[in-house]
Order: C-alpha cells, then sequence, then structure tokens
C-alpha cells in the first residue's frame, strides 16, 4: 500500500467517527492555540522590554556624543562623559569604516525658537476656559491666543536632524502618527516636552498631529540689520521619548535650513550633535564602543542591560513553552486514547485487511497516519487560534498603553512558531500514536475469522 | 482442535466442508488461508509451503494466491463498494489508479452492482455486500477462494444466488474453491464434500443430496 | 482460466482529487493570510497623505514699523500678511532696521536681495515725512530699491503709501502736503517697476474719519491699524498669486 492510499484510508477511518476525530482535533488545537499564544505574547513583550531598552532603536546601537571617553568608566552601559570633544565629519567617516559597524547614523542640531500654533488644539491651555471655572479649553474658530496680548515662545529649544529612513535604528519611538517623509524641509516630529508647553499630556498626543509649529531663528546681522525668520512646519508625529539634545525632530534638510539662516554665510553646516552607531552584532557591541573609544570619543549602550534582561526573558519563553509543551502532552494523551479505542474497535476489520493481503507496516501506516492528520488538524486550527488569541490580547494591552499615554505594541510573530506548532503537533501525534499503531499492526490476521 | 487432518484439493476442484458448530471448519479454512499457523504439520496450498512462510511472505501468499470471503462480509465501512475492490488491488501493488477503477467496476458488474459502486456497506443489503466481498476476492486472480458460511448472515433466496455467483466465478476464472457451511443447498452443489466432527475429516459423498 | 488484467491508461484527475487539491490551496491562503496579519506593527510611516509644497515663497517686509521680539509678532501686520496671504510653506524674514536708519541706505537693498525674497512689502516714508525729506530724495531711493527688486526678478512686490496722520485736517499741513508728494511718487514708481501699490493711504483715511482708533501717537499703528494694514496688502495681494 503505497502513502497516498494510506492517506486516503486513514482520512476515510478520521470521516466514519466524526465527532471522536473533531473533540481529538479540539483538544490539540487548544493546546496548539495555548503554545501559540504564549509564545507570541511572550515573543511580542521580550521585542517590547528590549525595545524599551534601546528607546525604540536597534538592539546593536551604540550612541557616540561629542565627548572624549572616560577611561574609568569605558565598560559601563551609559559612562559620565569626558571633555567636549567635537564630532567631525572626518571622525564620523573614520567610526564607519570600522570592522563590525553596519552603519552611521549621524545626528545635527540646530537652535530654534518655536511659537505657539495660531489655533492650539482643544484642551491646551493656551486656549481660554470655556465658561468661568471650567477645566474644559476650547480655542474658537480662528481664535489666535496671540492676538490678544504678547506671544511668548513656548519653547526654546533644539531641532535635530537624522536620517529617519532609518527609523529601525534610532531610538525613537513613535507615539502617535508618524515620522516627516523622505527630505521634507516642512514636517517635524514633536516630543512630549512640546505637549507639556502647550498644556497637554501624552494621552493628547493625537491631537497636535496636523497642527503647525512656528520656527523662528534670528539670523545675524551682516549689515545693517538683524534679521528675525519665521517658518511654519507641519507636525506629523510625537514621539514617545524625550531627547535630552532638543524636542523636534526633522530631516537634515530642515536642520540645514534653519542653521545656515542663523549662520554667517561661508560657517559650514550644522554641527553634529552625536551619532547612532549599529554594529552588525549585538556581541560585537562592546568591541566597537572600544574602538570608537581609541579614535577619541565617548559611547553610551545598554548592551550590558540588554543581555542580562534577555536572559531573563528566555527563562520567561522557557516556562511558557513548558505549559504549552504539557498542554500538547495531555492532548496527545487524547490522541493515543482514541487510537487505542479505534484499534479495539477494529480488530476484525484489521484482521481483514491482513486476510487480503495487506502487511504489518501497511496496518501500522494507516494508524499512524490517522493520528498524524489530527495532529497536522488541530495544529493548524490551533495556531490559527492561538494567533487570534494573540492578536487579541494585544489589541487590549495596546487600548490600556493608549490610554495611558504610551505607544503601544506591536505583534511580532516570528514565521518559525507557526510553522513550528503545526510540525509539533503532528509529531506530538505522531508519538502519542505509535503504540496504538504498533498494537494493531501486531494484530494477527486470525481476528478476520475470530468470533 | 485439529489433529490427524489430511486434505488434498485438486486444482480447479470445488470443495465444501461442513461439520457442527466448534468442529474447527473455520480454523481449518484459517490455516489453509494461512490465516493461522498449525502446531504441526505441513501445508501446501498453490505450490506455497506455508510453514516457511511468515510476515511479508505470508502475506503476499494471502494477498496473490487466496481470496476469503467471510461470513461477516469482512468489508471496510469507511469505504465505498468499489473502494474495498480497489484496496485488494492498492495491496498488490496496482498503482495506476484508473487501472484499479476500471477493475473494481468490471468486477462489480459482474456480480451485477453496477449501480451500487458508491455505496458504502452500511447502505447495502446483507446479499449485496457479500456481493462485494465475494469481487474483492477475485479481484487479483486468486488460484483458490476459500470462503467461510459465505451464506451464513443471508436468507435462503439470497443465499441461493450467492451460490450460483460463487460457482459461476469458479468456472470463469478456473479456480478452486473451498466453502465452509452449514447450508445443506450451498455444501451440495460442491464437487466433493468433506465433514469434519471430532477434529477428524470423513469423505461426506461425491455430492450432497 | 485466469483472465488477463486490463490495459494501463494515463491517471486522470477525479473530483474527489479535485476536491483535494482546492482545500490544500486554500488551507495555504488562510495560513499564508493569518502569518502575514500578525507580523509587523504599526508603520512608521502610516498617517494622511503629505501635502506637497509649491514653489518657493520667501517673504521679507522693508517697513518702518518694526518688531523688536517674537512676542510681538502676531499683532504685527507683516505677520498677519504672512499667516492669511501667504502658503503654509512660505518663509518670512523680518529686518530688525537700527535707530536712525534710512532706507536710503545702499546695503539695505544688499541684504534685501540676499535673503532671495519671491514676495516683498514695503511700507516706508512716514518717518523721511516727518525728517522733512525731500520729494526728490525719497523718489530716488525709493527708485533704487524698487529698481533692483524688479532686476533681481522678484515676482512680487507689494508697496504701501503713505498714512494719513492722525487728527490732522488733510489740506491744511505742510507735513500732509509732503505725504501727498510722497504718495504720487510711489504711484509712479510702483507702476514704472511693475510693484503693486497699497492704497493704505486710503484705507486710513477713512477709517480715521469714521473715528477708528487706527494709529496711536506719532506713528505707531494701534491693534486695530495693524489688521487693516494687513487687511489692504491682503487685499492687493491675492491678484498677484504665483504660488498655486
Amino acid at each position: 500500500m503505497n502513502w497516498r492510499d494510506a492517506v486516503t484510508l486513514a482520512g476515510r477511518e478520521i470521516r466514519r467517527r466524526p465527532a471522536r476525530a473533531a473533540l481529538t482535533v479540539l483538544a490539540v488545537a487548544l493546546a496548539a492555540a495555548l503554545l501559540c499564544a504564549l509564545l507570541a505574547i511572550a515573543g511580542t513583550a521580550r521585542t517590547r522590554v528590549l525595545s524599551q531598552l534601546s528607546h525604540g532603536g536597534s538592539l546593536a546601537g551604540i550612541s557616540v556624543e561629542p565627548n572624549a571617553p572616560n577611561p574609568a568608566q569605558a565598560t559601563l552601559d551609559d559612562p559620565a562623559p569626558g571633555l567636549p570633544r567635537p564630532l567631525t565629519e572626518a571622525a564620523v567617516t573614520q567610526i564607519s569604516r570600522l570592522q563590525d559597524v553596519l552603519m552611521v547614523l549621524p545626528i545635527v542640531v540646530a537652535p530654534v525658537e518655536l511659537l505657539p500654533p495660531a489655533t492650539p488644539p482643544a484642551g491646551s491651555t493656551l486656549c481660554p476656559p470655556t465658561a468661568v471655572g471650567s477645566s474644559t479649553r476650547s480655542c474658537g474658530q480662528g481664535q489666535d491666543p496671540g492676538s490678544a496680548a504678547t506671544v511668548t515662545p513656548v519653547l526654546t529649544t533644539s531641532a535635530i536632524g537624522a536620517n529617519l529612513g532609518q527609523v529601525n535604528a534610532l531610538p525613537i519611538t513613535l507615539l502617535a502618527g508618524r515620522l516627516p517623509i523622505a527630505g521634507s524641509g516642512a514636517e517635524v516630529a514633536v516630543d512630549e516636552q512640546y505637549l507639556a508647553s502647550l498644556g497637554l499630556t501624552s494621552s493628547h498626543a493625537s491631537e497636535v498631529i496636523g497642527t503647525r509649529v512656528e520656527l523662528v531663528t534670528f539670523v545675524p546681522a551682516t549689515g545693517l540689520a538683524t534679521t528675525t525668520r519665521y517658518q511654519t512646519a507641519e507636525i506629523v508625529g510625537v514621539l514617545d521619548e524625550e531627547m535630552t539634545s532638543g524636542d523636534i525632530v526633522a530631516w537634515p534638510k530642515l536642520i540645514e535650513t534653519l542653521y545656515s539662516s542663523e549662520t554667517p554665510p561661508g560657517q559650514g553646516t550644522a554641527p553634529i550633535d552625536g551619532a547612532i552607531v549599529i554594529a552588525k552584532q549585538l556581541s560585537q557591541v562592546s568591541p566597537v564602543r572600544a574602538a570608537i573609544a581609541a579614535i577619541g570619543y565617548s559611547t553610551a549602550a545598554p548592551v550590558g542591560l540588554i543581555l542580562s534582561v534577555g536572559r531573563y526573558l528566555h527563562v520567561v519563553e522557557l516556562v511558557l513553552s513548558g505549559i504549552g509543551i504539557v498542554a500538547l502532552a495531555i492532548a496527545a494523551l487524547g490522541i493515543a486514547n482514541a487510537l487505542f479505542a479505534a484499534v479495539r474497535e477494529r480488530r476484525r476489520e484489521i484482521g481483514v485487511l491482513k486476510a487480503i493481503g495487506a502487511r504489518d507496516r501497511d496496518v501500522l501506516r494507516v494508524f499512524l497516519l490517522e493520528a498524524g492528520m489530527l495532529g497536522a488538524l488541530g495544529g493548524l486550527f490551533g495556531t490559527v487560534l492561538g494567533m487570534g488569541m494573540a492578536a487579541g490580547i494585544a489589541a487590549n494591552a495596546n487600548a490600556y498603553l493608549h490610554s495611558q499615554g504610551l505607544s503601544g505594541v506591536a505583534l511580532s510573530v516570528p514565521w518559525p512558531l507557526p510553522l513550528g506548532a503545526v510540525l509539533g503537533s503532528c509529531i506530538v501525534a505522531l508519538v502519542a500514536g505509535a503504540l496504538p499503531a504498533r498494537r494493531a499492526a501486531r494484530l494477527p490476521a486470525r481476528e478476520a475469522v475470530d468470533a | 482442535m485439529l489433529h490427524d487432518i489430511s486434505l488434498e484439493v485438486a486444482e480447479g476442484e470445488y470443495v465444501s466442508l461442513v461439520g457442527p458448530s466448534g468442529s474447527g471448519k473455520t480454523t481449518l479454512l484459517s490455516l489453509v488461508g494461512g490465516l493461522d499457523h498449525p502446531q504441526s504439520g505441513e501445508i501446501r496450498v498453490g505450490g506455497h509451503d506455508l510453514r516457511a512462510l511468515s510476515g511479508d511472505g505470508l502475506a503476499a501468499f494471502r494477498r496473490e494466491t487466496v481470496g476469503f470471503v467471510f461470513q461477516h462480509f469482512g468489508l471496510l465501512e469507511a469505504l465505498t463498494a468499489k473502494e474495498n475492490v480497489e484496496l485488494a488491488l492498492t495491496l498488490a501493488g496496482v498503482s495506476n489508479a484508473v487501472q484499479r477503477h476500471h477493475r473494481a467496476t468490471h468486477l462489480l458488474e459482474r456480480v451485477g452492482l453496477a449501480n451500487r459502486l458508491d455505496h458504502r456497506p452500511p447502505e447495502l443489503s446483507g446479499g449485496e455486500r457479500q456481493r462485494v466481498a465475494i469481487a474483492r476476492a477475485i479481484a487479483n486472480s486468486p488460484r483458490v477462494i476459500l470462503a467461510d458460511e459465505p451464506t451464513g448472515d443471508l436468507d435462503d433466496a439470497t443465499a441461493a444466488d450467492v451460490g450460483d455467483l460463487l460457482e459461476q466465478l469458479r468456472a470463469e476464472e478456473g479456480c478452486t474453491l473451498v466453502v465452509v457451511t452449514h447450508h445443506r443447498q450451498l455444501a451440495a452443489r460442491a464437487e466433493r464434500s468433506l465433514a469434519l466432527g471430532a477434529g477428524e475429516l470423513v469423505e461426506a459423498r461425491g455430492a450432497l443430496g | 482460466m485466469r483472465r488477463p488484467p486490463p490495459a494501463n491508461d494515463p491517471p486522470r484527475r477525479t473530483p474527489a482529487s479535485n476536491r483535494r487539491r482546492l482545500a490544500v490551496a486554500l488551507a495555504s491562503a488562510v495560513l499564508a493570510g493569518g502569518l502575514a496579519a500578525c507580523s509587523g506593527g504599526p508603520n512608521a510611516f502610516s498617517g494622511p497623505a503629505p501635502q506637497r509644497a509649491g514653489p518657493v515663497v520667501t517673504y521679507v517686509s522693508v517697513t518702518e514699523a518694526q518688531q523688536d521680539q517674537p512676542g510681538d509678532a502676531r499683532t504685527s501686520w507683516t505677520q498677519q500678511f504672512y499667516r492669511s496671504s501667504l502658503p503654509a510653506w512660505a518663509t518670512a524674514y523680518e529686518l530688525d532696521l537700527p535707530s536712525g536708519w534710512e532706507f536710503s541706505e545702499p546695503s539695505l537693498i544688499s541684504e534685501v536681495l540676499a535673503l532671495r525674497p519671491t514676495v516683498v512689502t514695503v511700507a516706508l516714508g512716514l518717518d523721511e515725512a516727518f525728517d522733512g525729506t525731500g520729494v526728490l530724495e525719497f523718489a530716488g531711493a525709493l527708485r533704487q530699491l524698487l529698481v533692483a527688486l524688479h532686476k533681481a526678478g522678484v515676482p512680487t512686490v507689494l508697496v504701501a503709501n503713505v498714512l494719513p496722520l492722525p487728527g490732522s485736517p488733510p489740506d491744511s499741513s505742510e507735513l500732509t502736503s509732503l505725504i501727498h508728494a510722497y504718495n504720487v511718487t510711489i504711484a509712479t514708481e510702483s507702476a514704472a517697476e511693475d510693484a503693486v501699490l497699497v492704497d493704505a493711504h486710503d484705507a486710513f483715511a477713512r477709517a480715521l474719519q469714521t473715528g477708528q482708533p487706527v494709529m496711536a501717537y506719532g506713528n505707531s499703528l494701534t491693534t486695530l491699524g495693524e489688521n487693516l494694514m494687513a487687511g489692504a496688502f491682503e487685499a492687493e495681494a491675492k491678484h498677484h498669486v504665483f504660488w498655486r
């Protein structure tokens, strides 16, 4: 009997007892769903926790500062910096050529003042209260908070420029909206400090999306006049972290424009305030840091913390896997029980099979395939169910996180997980079905005629 | 328990085996068909020494040399009539699905079940099930057909039809037919009838009247 | 006699095998879809499509009413004009001129042109009138400025005439006559250099006649005056838009 015919016969036998098969498949499905959901949630939590440690950037990210290294604290994740030392283009190039460096993202800055928007979002403390003693604030149509009084800047800060196309490498996490499009000179992302300057909390982050922020720089006098430069930009995103260098993030093009406007001509480009260096692997972060220190710059990277936390998370994943495997083992007992019952019920049928010429291994093959098919079906349904459960849990978690003004989690399921769940269920079922299948194969042909 | 049994059946002969319940008729048939092993003695069927066979060899013998018809029909309820017949061909190594389909269809038409090909055993009458079993038994053109109480669960009219069918097929296929039966009329159709009693085999007569 | 086995025929698909193939394809599609749906997270570039900027709009105001601090920004007519008449992507420069400055200074022109403006508003003359600058001298300086802007290809140049003096009868003051002469010059020179004349004088005169407090002591504008001035420029600017 070839495999195809054995599969057909096994499938028919399964369909002959649909209720029993359905219950067996359900047991496997629930176990597989539990395993998938637990591992998916554990994996997502791991990604989120480690991402928080790296502030949303690459785990192998290194922050290079315009300071000399502090030899006494070289091995620390976040050492105290040494004396200031400008980070030049040549130094950035030198760093990018280091072995084990995947990429270098320079960060440029320009000082800027921010004026409040002409129409602040509802709820901002820049808007008058809707009534005496009211906690609700509303800016009416066309009402400019600066129209009745002197308008003061809400923030005197720096604008930070970086290649936002490498967002996964940058230590930033979106709280709302998106990052400015490539090369844009008219879009910015702000941080929570900007929200605070408008009297808004993180939970109101989406309120500022689409509003305009006024960027003011002061052009130095080269002749007769000093000049004030005004430019508006659209806020397209709000970032989760408060960046120490500044509160506005944009593409370098905008930063260069701001910097050049407030610098005498010929004074060069916006200074490099730091750089994000991505090592090729987490294990190469320490050697790369040492190499950058040798060049003469201080670095910070949470690699020690990441590795330590990663170990603990791995233990959690092992425990959760164990729980899921126990569930699968229980389901496997169900398969074994069902097959033993089937062997008892089909003694005469097995005898007839042998009487008409089936070999022992043909009978073994049919019963093993029955077990495998039950396991595969259960694994398939369980994987889909488990992914759905994980997605539901993630959705609930995100709703809570957003209500607390925090960025949400992205459910990340490594592709081997669903595949592994189906295969694993299949293998467990085969193991469970081995004994009953062996018993069936050893039944004598005489069973065909025995009473 | 059988003892001191000596039996010789010529190729193409039709023999019936009669005797009271518990006399060992089914046991003798099982030994001849390779379903069981004797504790002592020799069994040769179609040139095969059954003592020398075991495992796959015995399975091959049952597949190629012998065709069984059981009192309980012995059909797989998960399969249709056609698929039950095809199963015998599958086990014999006929991998071509079309070839199996044609052979099974032809056999079922031959036993008068042309319009019942896709029915499962629970949907067939007793006589129809036995016809399917007979079709399966001759699917691989065996040299010997062993029928254990083939009409045991059938009424007289149906039993007579089944008996006619067995005779016709034996004549067409040219195979040896050994039938264990309580049924006098079925036993009487045989060319030779043997009686089994108290573990011994005796010649009844040339044909039972 | 044994019957010969039937001849071999090529295999063909049966309805059962077609059903199996369809089931496998559907299961694969469901699995692939489930995998795709479960991976990934919020798209860093999700959100509404960004607005497309148009041609460069750089606005420079050459005016006597200077703002010292960004804190005064919103009230000035130049800021109002910048926000209401110009597109969102426009950049605005306000020149902080020192006290005692004279707009006839040649370096002013070069500083304005260095900013590469595409929209320029000019509101000058009241200080010169108070200083008693002669019409010819005023005309020459204005012409120099407007010629330079014209030569530089600035697409939109809006020139306001000189505002009336508050509280003075229009026909009795030497100052008023000088302002009138200035305004004739401004109209002439603007027309000659394709600049747009903004008749702020008329707007303010009518406002003053109805008793609206648009001007305070000296030549400073009240908030109402700033709004009126902005409105006068906006009314003319909408006929000379190049950025749409």
